[in-house]
């Protein structure tokens, strides 16, 4: 709870493993070890579910390996669980039990990647490799549309509105006969609004904005 | 005239398969929902043929010939086309279905399938298609 303060992308990313199986757990662990990647094990679902709520880790900067099979939660649950959580680290699933459903639900919903026991090594630590890079990648964007939405909330109702006219194209004229204003006044909110949002141009603005939006 | 003005709004739906009963089956299936189907037997062949910019889905079987159906989805992701994908498959292999759907496939089936749950699918991806453009 306390350490929120340290900004996530000055730590290493840290691989969270979540296997039933203890053999698992060592040896992925020891892998993980050989090449220097930061890991925590946990021998169930709730177990990740709980640290990871109870916010004792940095939750943007790493992957998660997640077992299929568990008692009580399974890892196509857990994987819900942490999206309704707003979870962002990619998933990787590493399963003895895979059939094909499975793997496709679990693509669906945004894994990462989907790997049948037994399985290389070079295998797995490709694929946590990849989505390591994926989440460091995901997590600039993520940063710079945070740092607009800051912006854009800083805008009062009025200039919002503006915002809003002036990135659907229409001229300061146009907006200050539709919202009953002088057109000076829509000028000066107007610059308002460019400063507000750190731009220079319309063009950057609108830039700016359509990045911000939440569509990808 | 008018009925061939109609039938260039049609939406396409290209279908790789190398099995001809399927893709008679599945071609007279869509053609009953208003959908203009073409059909290829293998991955060349499809990409020997000017795609065109309305086709709203693609059906692709996995193992084809030379070139499989994933590679297929690639390499039109490679071309920066925007295709959706149903991916077919006639024998369960995890790895591919992944490889598949890391290639943006929409979804993934198993044959054998219930031939109205695909058509069913392939409609809602041409309704969405449809609003989009």
């Amino acid at each position: 709870m306390q350490n929120n303060k340290t900004e996530h992308m000055s730590s290493s990313p840290m691989v969270h493993v979540v296997d039933d199986d203890e053999a698992v757990l060592d040896s992925v662990g020891m892998l993980l070890d050989s090449i220097g990647l930061i890991n925590t094990c946990y021998k169930d679902a709730q177990e990740f579910l709980d640290a990871y709520s109870e916010t004792e880790f940095d939750k943007h900067n790493g992957c998660i390996l997640l077992d299929i099979r568990m008692p009580f939660i399974s890892g196509i649950e857990c994987q819900h669980r942490l999206e309704q959580m707003g979870c962002r680290m990619p998933i990787i699933f590493v399963t003895e039990h895979g059939d094909v459903p499975t793997a496709v639900e679990a693509m669906k919903n945004g894994a990462a990647e989907f790997i049948q026991k037994p399985f290389r090594e070079q295998l797995l630590i490709d694929a946590i490799q990849k989505a390591l890079q994926t989440n460091m990648k995901n997590q600039k964007r993520l940063e710079i549309v945070n740092q607009t939405q800051g912006k854009l909330a800083s805008l009062t109702n009025r200039e919002n509105q503006i915002l809003n006219a002036i990135v659907t194209g229409k001229a300061n004229k146009v907006i200050a006969i539709e919202l009953h204003l002088s057109q000076r006044t829509i000028e000066i909110h107007r610059a308002h609004v460019m400063d507000k949002m750190g731009v220079n141009s319309l063009a950057e603005l609108v830039k700016v904005v359509i990045d911000a939006s939440p569509t990808d | 005239m008018v009925s061939k003005m109609k039938a260039l709004e049609k939406p396409i739906v290209y279908i790789v398969d190398s099995d001809h009963q399927l893709l008679c089956s599945l071609s007279k299936l869509l053609e009953q929902q208003d959908v203009i189907v073409e059909v290829f037997t293998s991955a060349e062949d499809f990409f020997n043929t000017k795609l065109r910019s309305r086709a709203a889905c693609l059906i692709v079987e996995v193992n084809l010939p030379n070139m499989d159906g994933i590679e297929l989805l690639e390499q039109i992701n490679n071309l920066g086309v925007r295709l959706p994908t149903i991916v077919l498959s006639s024998g369960s292999d995890v790895s591919k279905a992944v490889r598949a759907m890391q290639a943006e496939a929409i979804d993934f089936i198993e044959k054998p399938f219930i031939e109205n749950t695909l058509i069913k699918k392939v409609m809602g991806v041409i309704n969405q298609t449809q609003i989009i453009f």
